[in-house]
């Protein structure tokens, strides 16, 4: 038994240790008003990503992921993009019979079928058979913000993200 | 800071710039020449539900298979009507909405809603439909709210509360958009809500308009209800119609509360069981004329406003053509609110004729604490389920309940909110219980007799209103009606079945046994130049293409 705790106790420390080296509590606090300018601004996040109607569907919708996400999730994604992409983030790249490649967000995907929404926003259905080749996209198209944001930068962002809690009735 | 801009996105911003708002208000304006969409609850603004696909003909029709049906996640009626937007499918289940390819069926995404449990509805906890502007959706709940969803991605971007669900208002009606503006109104007739119809700026969700369908103090026409105003009812559960020429919206009003007993609500009881015609921008009150005064029946006015330009002794008339649930079928002038024309549509003996457009009461019509025994019954000689007009054969295609009944009784009941608030017995000459008319679609075997009451799809020529033809069901129905530029006409019924119709003659072309009743209005499309027809039954939707 006291071997067991032991081993728990260390188990213990070294997670708390790595947690320390990727925490948010790391960096300094952040300032949700800068974090907004960077966000819809200078970071040109909309570029990609989408807050209620403002920005690219292409990306992640920003609208809630202040309730869906931890502080530590966004400041991977930040740093690490391709770490942990949810299945719900995945990209699809097709290339028709005809040699066209379109890349989306993978919508639905069986046997017989791929949907995804396309870099025009159209909700498209593509048959296997009629495909050239077709297949998950590994990385990310978002890029690491590791050499780009500042410590104060990611801390302001992470603080913005934060509050976008989604859509309340009113 | 210098963010490295991701390639892929600078793509995006330059395609993006070039797309055009995915439905606009031009494209609603003139919905009924896009064949292969649907892009309103009726089909277009007129409410016509007729399509101008020819693929699909009474030749070809037995050749009609099922190429995909989408089983809902919900046990109860799918009531809902999609719509098609260039290939993509927008539907619901239950309160969820569901972006399917339209082709196939497979699921694009789902906005998943869940109601207040506290919300109340008398007859299902279902809505019939969505609306589209640009790339938003426009979904109304069974709990009172109106919600804005992103067409591409499922994702909400507001919610309004519109009413109280706890209260018993609800939203159960596709929404109608007219410019940018979201009209809708509350169900809850049986709850005693105050009703309204409202319009909703579609990128803010923020209330335009509002009209009162009960008026309050100091509205025209609140003198026609006593202390009764309070829990006046006026409900709202059937989409409108729209007018360009005149910019005027239509809708019909549901029934007085409470249901049974006007001993508290003496007068007219405006704008109850009628329909009004509302200037789209204001909401103001340009006409409106009541089916049924007064009425102590439950026979809500919420049948889609039929729009129709007919030959009428013979000038041109912009008609409004209207089966009421007090049976009888309606012509109007549709700029003015002028009273041409009503016929009976079923068996009927509580309207001796009209008066300048008044109906006249038979002498024992009337209700009592004792009974009375009325035809129809309270759910109508028809009710909430789409009618058609075909402009080819210029006939109005509507579903009928023939001779049913019911002995209503007057009853006392205060007031309490949330509850159901109707003061009054219903019952029936009929032996046993199975037979009534009843709203819900019960699924066991039919063992009424003609005289009984019974569904049948009947097809009215405007100018007599007289019904050329019919097709009789043994059991009833509560189906839409889809007619086509191929004079073909899509309905089905409680049996299970549903069947295509010659417009023209009223016979059976094909018909398919689905399991269960078909409760929407039945529509078509077309995706990569193949016409489809969609029908629900019990909780999915079935559809249909040529082999």
């Amino acid at each position: 038994m006291r071997r067991l705790a032991l081993v728990l106790a260390a188990v213990v420390v070294a997670a708390a240790t790595a947690w320390g080296q990727s925490s948010p509590s790391s960096l300094p606090p952040g300032d949700e008003a800068a974090g907004a300018a960077i966000v819809t601004g200078t970071g040109k996040c909309l570029t990609c990503h989408r807050i209620l109607t403002t920005g690219s569907r292409l990306g992640p919708d920003l609208t809630d992921i202040g309730a869906n996400r931890t502080p530590e999730q966004l400041r991977a994604s930040l740093l690490d993009p391709d770490a942990e992409i949810l299945p719900e983030n995945r990209f699809y790249r097709v290339v028709t019979r005809d040699g066209v490649t379109i890349t989306g967000r993978l919508l639905n995907l069986d046997t017989f079928q791929v949907l995804m929404r396309d870099p025009k926003d159209q909700l498209r259905s593509f048959v296997k058979s009629d495909l050239r080749e077709h297949g998950f996209v590994q990385a990310s198209p978002m890029p690491s913000f590791r050499t780009t944001l500042s410590p104060q930068e990611l801390a302001d962002v992470i603080a913005y993200l934060g509050t976008l809690k989604g859509v309340v009735a009113q | 800071m210098t963010a490295r801009m991701p390639i892929l996105g600078v793509t995006v911003i330059a395609l993006s710039q070039l797309l055009l708002a995915q439905v606009s208000s031009d494209r609603l304006l003139n919905a009924q020449k896009e064949s292969q969409n649907w892009l309103t609850y009726s089909g277009g603004y007129m409410s016509q539900r007729h399509s101008q696909l020819t693929q699909i003909t009474p030749a070809n029709v037995k050749d009609l298979e099922l190429k995909w049906v989408f089983q809902a996640r919900w046990l109860d009626y799918n009531q809902a009507t999609p719509l098609v937007v260039d290939g993509v499918m927008y539907t619901t289940q239950g309160n969820d909405v569901v972006a399917l390819d339209a082709a196939t069926g497979k699921i694009f995404w789902i906005y998943p809603y869940t109601p207040s449990s506290d919300a109340k509805s008398c007859c299902g906890r279902i809505t019939r439909g969505l609306a589209i502007h640009g790339d938003t959706l426009f979904l109304a709940t069974v709990d009172a709210h109106l919600i804005a969803i992103d067409a591409k991605t499922g994702r909400p971007i507001w919610n309004r509360i519109v009413a109280s669900g706890a209260a018993g208002y609800s939203l159960t009606t596709a929404p109608l958009v007219i410019k940018d503006k979201v009209i809708v109104g509350p169900a809850g007739g049986e709850f005693g809500i105050l009703g309204f119809i409202a319009a909703y700026d579609v990128a803010t969700g923020k209330e335009a308009w509002r009209f009162n369908t009960v008026p309050l103090p100091g509205e025209p026409g609140h003198d026609t209800w006593g202390e009764g105003w309070q829990h006046g009812g006026g409900s709202i559960w059937v989409t409108g119609s729209y007018d360009p020429e005149t910019n005027l919206t239509f809708w019909g009003v549901g029934n007085p509360g409470p249901d049974y007993n006007a001993e508290t609500r003496p007068g007219d009881n405006l704008y109850s069981c009628s329909v009004v015609a509302l200037d789209a921008d204001t909401g103001k009150l340009k006409w409106h004329y009541q089916f049924t005064p007064n009425d102590e029946f439950d026979w809500d006015a919420v049948q889609v406003p039929v729009l129709a330009d007919i030959p009428w002794k013979g000038q041109p008339r912009k008609a409004m053509l209207w089966a009421n649930r007090n049976g009888f079928f309606y012509v109007l002038d549709r700029r003015t609110g002028e009273f041409l024309q009503a016929t009976p549509i079923a068996k009927q003996n509580w309207n001796a004729g009209f008066d300048n457009g008044r109906p006249i009461r038979t002498p024992n019509s009337l209700a009592s604490r004792e009974g009375v025994l009325i035809y129809p019954g309270n759910q109508g000689a028809t009710n909430w389920f789409s009618p058609s007009y075909s402009p080819r054969t210029g006939l109005f295609y509507v579903n009928v309940w023939e001779n049913s009944h019911h002995i209503f009784a007057r009853a006392d009941q205060e007031y309490q909110e949330g509850l159901s608030y109707t003061a009054g017995r219903l019952s029936t000459n009929y032996p046993g219980r199975g037979i009534a008319a009843g709203m819900r679609a019960i699924q066991r075997p039919n063992l009424r007799k003609e005289e009984e009451n019974f569904g049948t799809v009947r097809a009215f020529d405007p100018q007599t209103g007289k019904w050329r033809w019919e097709y009789k069901q043994s059991d009833l129905t509560d189906a839409g009606i889809l007619t086509t530029a191929t004079d073909l006409l899509f309905t089905g019924g409680r049996e299970g079945y549903f069947f295509a119709l010659d417009a023209r003659t009223g016979g059976l072309l094909w018909r398919m046994q689905l399991g269960g009743p078909t409760q929407n209005g039945p529509m078509t499309y077309a995706v990569n130049g193949r016409q489809y027809v969609a029908a629900s039954a019990s909780n999915s939707l079935f559809v249909f293409g040529l082999r």
